[in-house]
């Protein structure tokens, strides 16, 4: 007798959408992941642990607020900004110390001032502001607050650095400029906005821009 | 009309497409690394504020650099005419924030022809409103008063909202009206009648004369102030 044997019928179209899917999802994938695939070429291979690169930027210490009106006898010195009262011909200067700081591998960064809430500075006040480095020497010439600004690049390796940077904002209030008269008049603000202080990477060559 | 499916193949395949393009973008995005702080900050400005009346009364703001204090012209007068004397007493508010100080020139007005210019009018700095009456002697004012100038708020920073307060007293003075006084008239009368005798007769007659300035035609007189502010170190 014998018995011949069939391989068993496979259920049609079981693996049919699964493989569709997966399809896909990795054309998905290679269409847009130009970056993507940057970062798997160049850790194929590779043995050991691939440790990702660092990049920071926080603020060092409270903003200080300092009275720089030449006039004045004894300018006050780290003073309350909600309860000073400037009148025309005043001069405030505000000093913000941050730190930047990098780590890795080529790591390039760039760090911009900018405003994420505009300035608002009505007539007869103006107010510029320029980035320190460690040794007070500024980084940037004086410029309106308000106007963008790009510090030099910085360059890093797997050892990190870091850098103290200064913000100093000069305001200073025109001696002809406009008085208040009375409580009922309406309140004259010099509002410097949101300043940003934003540390980005960069990354040249062919599809590092994403 | 008949309306065509897609089918359930091309229905998977395009959301995992969908799916793929998603995350690679996603990490693309995440390929550049940043970060950020933020830091906001704001000074408000001081005022000022000079203001004068009549102690007690509500004040009258200065427009412009200068007020002026009102002086009710009959009222004066009558008072004058009536009792040879008059005072009031002058409030002066001075308020100035931040780095400026504050002074301010009253300046003694044309009292004209009339009654108020007929008398003898004075104005100097009293302690206390009380302290202005009808001929009171003026007490030594403060250092910061000098004839009819004040420079109540120095130039040295203040946040205060409390304002300095001065007063000043208007004194007049009047002997007697332009003109008034006393008229006498005597006549005496010689003769010789028909019979020679010497006659005599003698009269007299007397009145009160008065001025022609009337309290009631006295206009209303204002006395104005003017005040500036000035920086550290500027003379005021």
């Amino acid at each position: 007798m014998t018995t011949s044997t069939s391989p068993p019928a496979r259920p049609r179209g079981r693996w049919r959408l699964p493989a569709l899917a997966a399809s896909g999802l990795l054309t998905g994938l290679l269409l847009a992941g130009g970056t993507l695939t940057l970062w798997t070429a160049d850790t194929a291979g590779a043995v050991g642990t691939v440790v990702s690169g660092d990049l920071r930027i926080d603020l060092s210490g409270p903003p200080r607020w300092d009275e720089t009106s030449t006039d004045v006898e004894a300018p006050q010195q780290d003073l309350d900004p909600a309860a000073f009262l400037a009148r025309p011909g005043d001069t405030v200067e505000l000093t913000q110390a941050f730190d930047v700081a990098l780590t890795g591998d080529n790591m390039r960064a760039g760090t911009t001032v900018r405003w994420s809430h505009p300035a608002d500075l009505p007539a007869g006040i103006s107010a510029e502001y320029v980035i320190l480095d460690a040794a007070d020497q500024p980084l940037i010439p004086s410029t309106p607050v308000g106007t963008q600004a790009d510090l030099p690049t910085l360059v890093s390796d797997n050892d990190g650095r870091t850098e103290q940077y200064t913000l100093q904002v000069a305001l200073s209030f025109a001696a002809d400029g406009e008085d208040r008269f009375g409580p009922q008049a309406p309140v004259v603000l010099a509002d410097l906005g949101t300043i940003e202080l934003l540390l980005e990477q960069i990354r040249t060559g062919d599809g590092a821009t994403p | 009309m008949t309306r065509t499916r897609p089918s359930r193949s091309a229905v998977v395949f395009a959301g995992s497409l969908a799916v793929g393009a998603t995350l690679a973008i996603g990490g693309a995005s995440l390929a550049l690394w940043s970060d950020a702080e933020h830091l906001s900050g704001s000074l408000a400005m001081g005022y000022e504020r000079f203001a004068v009346g009549a102690p007690g009364a509500d004040l009258i703001p200065a427009d412009g650099g200068s007020a002026s204090f009102a002086i009710d012209g009959q009222d004066a007068a009558s008072t004058l005419a009536t009792d040879g004397q008059w005072a009031a007493a002058i409030q002066v508010d001075s308020l100035s924030q931040g780095n400026k100080g504050l002074h301010y020139t009253l300046t003694e007005p044309d009292w004209g022809e009339g009654i108020l210019g007929a008398a003898a009018v004075e104005i100097f700095w009293v302690p206390a409103p009380e302290d202005c009456r009808p001929g009171v002697t003026p007490t030594p004012p403060p250092a910061t008063v000098e004839d009819h100038t004040s420079t109540p708020v120095p130039a040295t920073y203040t946040a205060n909202t409390e304002a300095v307060s001065e007063f000043w007293c208007i004194q007049a003075e009047l002997d007697a009206l332009p003109g008034t006084g006393e008229y006498r008239n005597l006549a005496r009368v010689t003769a010789t009648d028909p019979s020679d005798i010497q006659v005599e007769s003698t009269d007299d007659w007397n009145a009160l004369v008065g001025s022609h300035l009337d309290p009631a035609e006295e206009p209303d007189h204002a006395i104005p102030f003017t005040y500036s502010t000035f920086r550290p170190g500027d003379a005021p």
